[in-house]
Parts: C-alpha cells; sequence; structure tokens
C-alpha cells in the first residue's frame, strides 16, 4: 500500500514535468515564423508539443485514478543517493567549466580527481598517478591522434605547456 | 543471384586491408562491454562513434560500420557472461539466460554454460543474418515503390508501434517517443532554412547532435547508476568445487543434438520479434524461455542449471540482431538502438539507408575504391558473417578469462575512466563544449526516464527518424490535392498508396498492445 501511494506520487510528479516540457516546446514552436501554406515548418513541433501535453494529462489521470500499476524493482528515486548523483553531476559541470577557462588538458585532470572522489577513491598517490595517465593520454588521443580543435582556455592558454603531448 | 551478391560481398570486405582486423576487434570490444553490468553495446558505440567518424576516411567506410555492426551482436553475446558468472545481467537481452546460466555455475559447471550460450549464441546470430540477408533483399524490391505518403505513414506507423511495446507503459512508451521527436526538431528547418526552437543557443541551429544524446542517455546515466550502488562484483566460485563429471567444462555432442531442435526454434522467435521495430533481445529472450520451458519434458528442472534454459535464451536473443536491419534496410526505420546508430554512419558515407541502398546504381566512392551500395552492404553482411565466428572463438576460448577479469577490475576506477572519455567524446562530435553540456544534461534526464520507466531507446529512435518524417509529411502535403486525405487514399498521383495499410497497421498493433495490458491489469487485480 505504501509503495503503491509512492508510486502515485512520483506518477504526479512525472505528469507535471512532461507537462513542463510539452508546454515550454509549445512556447518555442511559437517563436517559428508560419508561412502562408497550412503546413509549414512549425506544424510538426507544435503538434508533438501539444501531444507531450496530452500525455502529461493522460498520466496525471492515471495517477488520479490511482492506475499506475504495481512497482517494479529500481522504480523511483526512494534507493536514490542524492549526494552521489549531484556529485556526479557536480564532475561534469566542473568539466564544462574548467574545459571553458583553462582549456581540454585541465579539465581533464580536474573532472577525473573529482570523479574518482565522488566515487570514493582516497589514496593520494593511486589519484595523483591515474589523473597524469589520463589526462596524458586522453591530451594524446583526442587532441594529438584525432586532431581535434583544442581550444584556448579564457582564462589561461595552457596550450603551450601541452603541446608536445598534442604534437603541435 | 544474392548468393554472388554474398561471395562479392565477401571479395569485397577481404579486399579493404582494415576490415578483418575491426571486425575481430569489434567482436572483442563488443564482448567485453557486453559483460560489463550495466554497460551496453549501445554505450559503447557511443563512445567510439565520433573516433570512428573522425578516421572514417583513413580506415575507409567499410571497416567502420561493421566495426559498430559487429559490436552490437557481440555485445549481446557478452551480456551472458555476466549472467552466467555474476548472477547479473550484462544487458537486458540476458536476463532470462541468468535464471540457469548460474545456477549452472554455482554447480562447478560455469564452462559449460559459458559454452553453451556461446554455442546457442553463434546459431542463433547466423540465422539471424541469414533471415536479414534473404529478407532484407526480397522487402526491399517492394518497399522501392513508395513515395512520401506511404513513408510518412510508414514513419507514423513506426513511432506509434515502438512507443507502444517498447516500454511495460504504453503511455510512458509513446511520451518517450515524442520527447524525442520534438528535440530532434530543434535547429534549422530542412524546407525553408528558418532556425527553429534554438532558445537563442548559437549551437543549435545546426540541431542538436546525436552523439551527445547518446552518451548522455546511454552512458552517463549509468554512470550516475554506478556512483549511487557502488557495489563490487561477485564472481563465482570457478575453480575450487571439484565434480565428477568430465563433461563439467563442456557443452557436449549429445547436448548440442538435444539443444538442436530447441535453438531453431527459438532462432525463429527471435528473428520475428527482431523484425518488429522496437521489440528487442530483451523480450525474445524471456519469449523463448517461456515458450521452451513449457515445451520440456524436464520443466521442473528448469530454473536449476539445465542446457536448454540457456540455449533458448541465447539462441532468441541473438536471432534478432540481423532481423533488427530488416526495418532500416528496407524501410529506413531503425528497429533498434544499435541500427538507429548505424544510419549516422552510413551517412557518414554518403549513403541513405532505406530500400535504394540495394541498388547497383549509382557507385559510391568508400574507402578509396568505387561501389555499388548493393556491393557495400553485402560487404557489410560478410563482415557480419565473420563478426560471429570472431566472436564465438573468442568467447569459446576466452570467456572465463574475460568473466575473471572484469571481476578485478576496480570499478571505483573504471566509471570514472568511462566518464571523461564520454565526456571528451562529447566534445569530439562537433568540437562543441556546448555539446559535452548537452551531454551532462541528458544524462541526467537518462537518469530520470530510467527512474521512472520511460524508454530510451524509443527516444533515441524517435529522435534520429524525426526530421525524414517531417521532411516526408511536408512533401506528402505539397503533392496532395487533399491534405491530410492522401494519407487515408489508396491512389496519389496515379498510382497505388499503401499508406493507408500502415496507418490501420499501426491502429491494430495499439490496440492489441491496449487490450493485452488491459486484461493482464484485469487479471493481475483478479
Amino acid at each position: 500500500m505504501q509503495d503503491h501511494k509512492y508510486k502515485v506520487k512520483i506518477e504526479y510528479g512525472v505528469a507535471a514535468i512532461v507537462a513542463f516540457i510539452g508546454i515550454f516546446f509549445i512556447f518555442q514552436a511559437l517563436t517559428i515564423k508560419i508561412s502562408n501554406e497550412a503546413v509549414g515548418p512549425r506544424t510538426m513541433p507544435m503538434a508533438l508539443a501539444i501531444s507531450l501535453v496530452l500525455g502529461a494529462i493522460w498520466l496525471w489521470l492515471r495517477a488520479y485514478r490511482g492506475k499506475v500499476g504495481a512497482v517494479q524493482s529500481g522504480y523511483g528515486f526512494i534507493d536514490s543517493d542524492t549526494k552521489r548523483i549531484t556529485l556526479v553531476i557536480g564532475c561534469g559541470v566542473l568539466f564544462v567549466t574548467t574545459f571553458w577557462l583553462f582549456g581540454f588538458f585541465m579539465s581533464v585532470i580536474t573532472g577525473y580527481v573529482a570523479a574518482l572522489l565522488s566515487f570514493g577513491v582516497r589514496s593520494g598517490p593511486k589519484i595523483i598517478i591515474s589523473t597524469i595517465v589520463m589526462a596524458v593520454m586522453l591530451q594524446w588521443l583526442f587532441m594529438g591522434i584525432m586532431r581535434l580543435n583544442d581550444p584556448k582556455g579564457e582564462l589561461i592558454d595552457m596550450r603551450p605547456l601541452t603541446d608536445f603531448i598534442s604534437g603541435n | 543471384m544474392i548468393f554472388a551478391d554474398i561471395i562479392g560481398g565477401f571479395q569485397t570486405f577481404f579486399a579493404d586491408p582494415f576490415a578483418i582486423y575491426f571486425v575481430f576487434l569489434a567482436a572483442f570490444v563488443g564482448m567485453v562491454f557486453g559483460a560489463l553490468p550495466g554497460l551496453t553495446a549501445a554505450a559503447a558505440i557511443a563512445m567510439m562513434l565520433p573516433i570512428l567518424i573522425v578516421y572514417n576516411d583513413v580506415i575507409g567506410g567499410l571497416s567502420g560500420l561493421a566495426f559498430l555492426y559487429v559490436v552490437g551482436k557481440s555485445g549481446r553475446y557478452g551480456g551472458s557472461i555476466a549472467a552466467i558468472l555474476f548472477n547479473t545481467p550484462g544487458t537486458a537481452a540476458s536476463a532470462a539466460t541468468m535464471q540457469d546460466g548460474y545456477p549452472m555455475s554455482q554447480s562447478g559447471r560455469a564452462g559449460k554454460a559459458l559454452k553453451t550460450a556461446t554455442i546457442a549464441s553463434v546459431f542463433g546470430d547466423y540465422f539471424g543474418e541469414i533471415v536479414l540477408i534473404f529478407g532484407a533483399v526480397s522487402i526491399a524490391a517492394f518497399t522501392r515503390q513508395f513515395g512520401p505518403p506511404e513513408n510518412f505513414t510508414i514513419y507514423l506507423m513506426a513511432f506509434v508501434v515502438i512507443g507502444s511495446v517498447v516500454s511495460d507503459s504504453i503511455i510512458k512508451g509513446v511520451i518517450s517517443t515524442l520527447f524525442g521527436a520534438v528535440v530532434a526538431l530543434i535547429g534549422e528547418d530542412t524546407i525553408t532554412g528558418q532556425f527553429k526552437m534554438t532558445m537563442g543557443i548559437d549551437e543549435l541551429e545546426s540541431g542538436m547532435a546525436l552523439v551527445p544524446l547518446l552518451i548522455g542517455v546511454f552512458v552517463i546515466s549509468e554512470v550516475i547508476i554506478q556512483a549511487e550502488k557502488a557495489v563490487k562484483l561477485k564472481l563465482v566460485d570457478l575453480g575450487s568445487k571439484k565434480i565428477d563429471d568430465p563433461t563439467a567444462h563442456y557443452f557436449t555432442w549429445v547436448e548440442f543434438k538435444r539443444c538442436l531442435p530447441l535453438m531453431f526454434r527459438s532462432s525463429i522467435y527471435g528473428s520475428l520479434i527482431g523484425m518488429m521495430p522496437g521489440l528487442g533481445s530483451s523480450v525474445a529472450c524471456f519469449v523463448a524461455y517461456g515458450e521452451e520451458k513449457r515445451r520440456a519434458k524436464n520443466k521442473d528442472e528448469w530454473g536449476t542449471g539445465v542446457v536448454e534454459g540457456i540455449a533458448a535464451p541465447e539462441s532468441a536473443n541473438n536471432a534478432v540482431s540481423g532481423p533488427s536491419m530488416i526495418p532500416l534496410l528496407t524501410l529506413g526505420i531503425p528497429g533498434s538502438t544499435i541500427a538507429a546508430v548505424l544510419i549516422g554512419m552510413f551517412l557518414v558515407n554518403g549513403l541513405q539507408v532505406g530500400p535504394q541502398i540495394f541498388a547497383t546504381e549509382p557507385p559510391i566512392f568508400i574507402g578509396g575504391n568505387m561501389m555499388s551500395p548493393r556491393e557495400f552492404i553485402f560487404a557489410i553482411f560478410a563482415g557480419g558473417l565473420i563478426g560471429i565466428g570472431a566472436y564465438g572463438l573468442i568467447g569459446y576460448f576466452f570467456a572465463p578469462l574475460v568473466g575473471k577479469t572484469i571481476a578485478v577490475l576496480p570499478t571505483e576506477y573504471l566509471y570514472p575512466f568511462i566518464f571523461m572519455i564520454s565526456l571528451a567524446a562529447s566534445y569530439s562530435s562537433r568540437s562543441s563544449i556546448s555539446d559535452v553540456g548537452f551531454a551532462i544534461l541528458f544524462g541526467v534526464i537518462g537518469y530520470g526516464m530510467r527512474r521512472t520507466n520511460f524508454s530510451a531507446a524509443a527516444f533515441i529512435i524517435a529522435f534520429v527518424l524525426t526530421t525524414s518524417m517531417e521532411t516526408a509529411f511536408r512533401q506528402s502535403m505539397i503533392i496532395s490535392d487533399n491534405g491530410l486525405l492522401v494519407f487515408l487514399q489508396f491512389e496519389y498521383m496515379n498510382k497505388f498508396s499503401y499508406a493507408p495499410i500502415f496507418l490501420i497497421i499501426g491502429v491494430l498493433v495499439v490496440g492489441f498492445r491496449a487490450y493485452s495490458t488491459i486484461s493482464k491489469s484485469k487479471r493481475t487485480q483478479a
């Protein structure tokens, strides 16, 4: 019974999120300039966005009538470790921010150290050695071998220090 | 004609200096990723796709496509290693294998379980590949005549069918499809050239890229789940238990003969399920397991470690692989996530997937050689046939070693490593930092979808299909004299139209699915 109530509660939340996404895309679709034809560039985005809102209403009605089915293993967020989820997402955000400020090499270093810490690694020497290996390997693979654009950091340009790895 | 094409495919394949190496590499890589619990062939492909695209001109299109194709096959097989040795399905496709595979390992017969899984997988995969080759060519000859109205209704039918069958809940499957479709429409309009729903972000003017989306929903969401779990894999005891049976580590000839009819039937189930867009290996393995258990004389022994309980689901889940390409190659509809990703790789090589891929003209320039699309696709089939043998050989002799190696891998280093590779791979698709941000965003969305029973596969398939669907819809409107009625008429531009038939099929499938869901729900309540 408790499980069922929990699932109903989650399903209300899911319906709200789907409705929000649908409404968001309806507003986005309204920004598309329409042509004189009945069917233009706005038709399909608008139809899909409205369908999303209708889907959300269906989900809401299902939850309201309590017909959400049995709770299956892995459903919901009861077992979720919010701290760990936030840490992993934080590592990603740190990677993007460092990439923008200091370039690719530094982003791998900071992102990998943060990810190791998030996964519970606490051994200093292991963190240092594995991070150096990882950063050099990815710099060599992506910027050296694959010849991707290695943009300079907005704050500090670290590329003169890593060019020997990339082979530039 | 087809036999000559197959022989020609092998000749083209062996003429490529890289192809054979890439196929063996794919057999190994797919097997390892499949055996890693949580990671799937789709995750492996998502991470490797940008690298293959960058190197496409160097290695040639054939090697890259054959690599991705074989990773999909060996990834399905690799899942059985984890199911048998760790009691955790490496992929959803091997969940049924666990029921007899793990008890057999616990009783000291892990070798027999692994070899049974290998032989059954190879059998099923070869069966499916033959169905693909003969089926696709025949169906493509018919579907080649389709125009925009038929194409639109096929896409619409695929959306509805995939959405309704891919998830436990019809509405959630359909919403996953709608979400993928609306995200796909961000960017430049294919007909007028104006920018749509870009939210003022310049990077979105060229649309959302496939690679960050794939990486987000399949890899980053899995990294988040693994961070939550932080559990170590526990390998079954492979050595210490001594038993008298000299055949404990072999799949004997007698057992093979006993399982042959069962593997044949299971391969048929798998092939039929594989042809239907959206239904994948995870459905096939349970259907085959359930059906063969029902037919078995020793059904009481099933679940305690019988070879039949491994052979049936493994034949079925691998038999899905080939036929799941039939909708892609004959209608342009990817039947699975892996097929959806292959569309991108075909486009990189200048090939539009669909029935025209079996055309003998015009010749295309791939990997430094001129060849017809038909020669190219048969070379990929040849790569698939060789790839099945490759993962069969590697798996037969080295599956226990792969399992032991995975068991000692420190997950606290492995998943951060995968996380960094996936972020870098997101960047590499368009050299855009924004794409890394999108990958993280879709990682969070993918995590939420998995926790609330939405379908990531339906989302990705819809994302890949929608642009073509919109184009077909608007082209139909241009050629139509009666507006939307063109989809309901059996004739347009003085030729017969199959469009209403596809709409009827879509409605029937959804109706049947809704009926079975309601019946099941009533039975549960009773």
